[in-house]
């Protein structure tokens, strides 16, 4: 935050300002502004998408949300943590495809069955020649793979807890429920994630 | 209910971040950023901006051009043509293609409208408009293939015409009048005479052989048209010829107007057409409503079959007709289309 600066021109002259500000420039026309808040944010939400979706429909999702931050940066009004304000959107966004994958599921049962029992790790692992590192990205596979065999909301909770540094709180805000229920949400996400990395570890 | 340990969390999230750098791909990148700056730019700043502009302005001064005739560009051609069309009873009596203006004439006759360069120019147009009268050059009449003069008070002699032609009453008509007729739809405009004439009364004689000569009653010498139009015996009429919409506003000849008369389509009776007589001469002919002085002579080979409110001239290869309005007459059949044979 030592540089806060800007031209004359409103165009960012520093990546240093917060990010409310730089919303607040951006919606005074920088777009070196939007620049910045989209590097900084960039990853985490896409892997917010990507981690409970897959990645045709993260993409579709990421996109939507920032489409949705463009339009809305008229209206912005920083009344709180700018990643909980981006994080409340990506949630948005989310519901809504997840309403939509209701009536258009795309995880089958079989799928997750596939998942749940490990088989598809298996024989990825029993296929070639396994060293520690293809066991550690195999281990993340299995992980990714699990997290999708959770329900939405502990996905949900479990995914913002890893991606961002929101408390328990503002999880909970932002996910329209009390504390104590995601503190429930990541109690089970962790059991069910650790039972089933266990099972595979156990067959290797 | 299961217990999340710290340890627990802490080995999923190692597994989870390690190697977690999943990001968007380019694509997506540029999109968004795209569409970030997109939004920042006011439509009207934008390139295809500067094309939907122009092209709205044009359309738009296009059709407030064509829906307002009077709006185009006042050059010399313009004014032309626009004084054509706003002198009915000149282009009508002379023809089209005798629209043409004596200058001296024109001058001479109108009224001193105020300074064009102290108005808009359309505003100056419109007092022209108004200002001018509606002069018949014997010069122009001459000059013209279908030359058709009107002479008021002398018609006999085509010197007097060209010396002391008065330009045409256009008094005797209003302006709305005449704009009216011109907006008569085309299909009423080509009725013929003969299709007019099978609804009219008091039919007795639908042709007049106008070799003989006959002299005008003495009530009708008063006023007196005379129309004169060359007669080439190559061209012939294509039986083009177009009839404006009449409204009756008399329901019978009146003689004092020397035959022409108002009224729903009806032919004359012979003595009705009496006065009405072709006046030939080497180079034209004139319609004489009281025969014809030398060098003049009657045409034989013209007849003419003069109808309540109009008269057919026919010659050989050569057909006019004449059409009465308000008082006055009219080619109605200009321009003759000549016929190759």
């Amino acid at each position: 935050m030592t540089e806060k600066e800007t031209l004359p021109d409103g165009e960012v002259s520093s990546s240093a300002l917060p990010d409310e500000e730089l919303m607040k420039a951006y919606a005074g026309g920088s777009q070196r502004a939007f620049e910045i808040l989209y590097a900084r944010h960039k990853g985490a939400l896409y892997r917010y998408f990507l981690r409970q979706l897959g990645d045709e429909r993260a993409n579709d999702c990421f996109q939507n949300l920032w489409m949705r931050l463009i339009k809305a940066r008229d209206r912005y009004e920083p009344s709180g943590a700018f990643h909980g304000y981006l994080f409340t959107l990506a949630h948005n966004v989310l519901m809504d495809e997840h309403r939509q994958s209701m009536r258009n599921p795309v995880y089958k049962a079989d799928e997750l069955e596939t998942v749940d029992n490990g088989s598809q790790v298996t024989e990825l692992a029993i296929d070639g020649a396994i060293d520690r590192t293809i066991d550690r990205d195999q281990l993340r596979y299995r992980l990714h793979q699990l997290l999708l065999t959770l329900p939405f909301a502990q996905r949900e909770a479990w995914v913002l807890r890893q991606e961002t540094e929101l408390s328990t709180q503002e999880i909970a805000e932002l996910t329209d429920t009390s504390e104590e229920g995601v503190k429930s949400r990541l109690r089970y996400a962790t059991s069910k994630l650790k039972a089933g990395m266990a099972r595979y570890a156990t067959r290797n | 209910m299961p217990q999340e340990t710290d340890q627990d969390r802490d080995e999923l999230s190692v597994i989870y971040r390690e190697g977690s750098d999943a990001q968007p791909p380019a694509e997506l990148d540029a999109a968004i950023l795209a569409a970030a700056g997109k939004a920042l730019t006011p439509w009207y700043r934008r390139p295809a901006a500067a094309a939907i502009s122009t092209a709205a302005v044009v359309i738009l001064a296009v059709g407030l051009i064509v829906d307002n005739p009077d709006l185009g560009v006042p050059d010399n051609e313009s004014f032309s043509i626009s004084e054509k069309a706003r002198l009915p009873n000149s282009l009508d009596v002379t023809g089209p293609s005798s629209a043409k203006v004596n200058p001296v004439n024109h001058v001479a006759n109108k009224p001193v409208p105020p300074p064009a360069e102290e108005l808009p120019w359309q505003e100056a147009r419109i007092a022209d408009v108004k200002a001018k009268p509606l002069p018949v050059s014997p010069t122009a009449s001459s000059t013209l293939p279908v030359p058709i003069t009107v002479d008021e008070d002398s018609p006999r002699q085509r010197s007097d015409i060209s010396a002391s032609a008065p330009p045409p009453p256009v008094n005797q008509l209003r302006r709305e009048e005449l704009v009216q007729l011109r907006k008569a739809p085309i299909e009423s405009q080509q009725q013929t005479f003969s299709n007019l004439t099978e609804s009219t009364d008091n039919v007795t004689d639908p042709s007049v052989a106008v070799e003989k000569r006959v002299e005008p009653e003495p009530e009708t010498s008063t006023s007196t048209r005379s129309f004169g139009f060359s007669a080439s015996s190559r061209s012939r009429d294509t039986e083009t010829a177009q009839i404006e919409e009449i409204i009756p506003t008399a329901s019978y000849l009146t003689r004092a107007n020397g035959n022409c008369a108002d009224g729903r389509l009806q032919r004359l009776t012979p003595r009705e057409a009496a006065p009405l007589v072709i006046c030939s001469f080497p180079d034209y002919s004139q319609v004489h409503a009281e025969g014809c002085d030398s060098p003049y002579r009657i045409d034989p080979a013209v007849t003419a079959t003069v109808y309540r409110v109009g008269i057919e001239l026919t010659g050989a290869g050569t057909a006019f007709r004449l059409r009465c309005e308000r008082g006055r007459w009219f080619n109605v059949a200009l321009p003759v289309q000549p016929t190759v044979d």
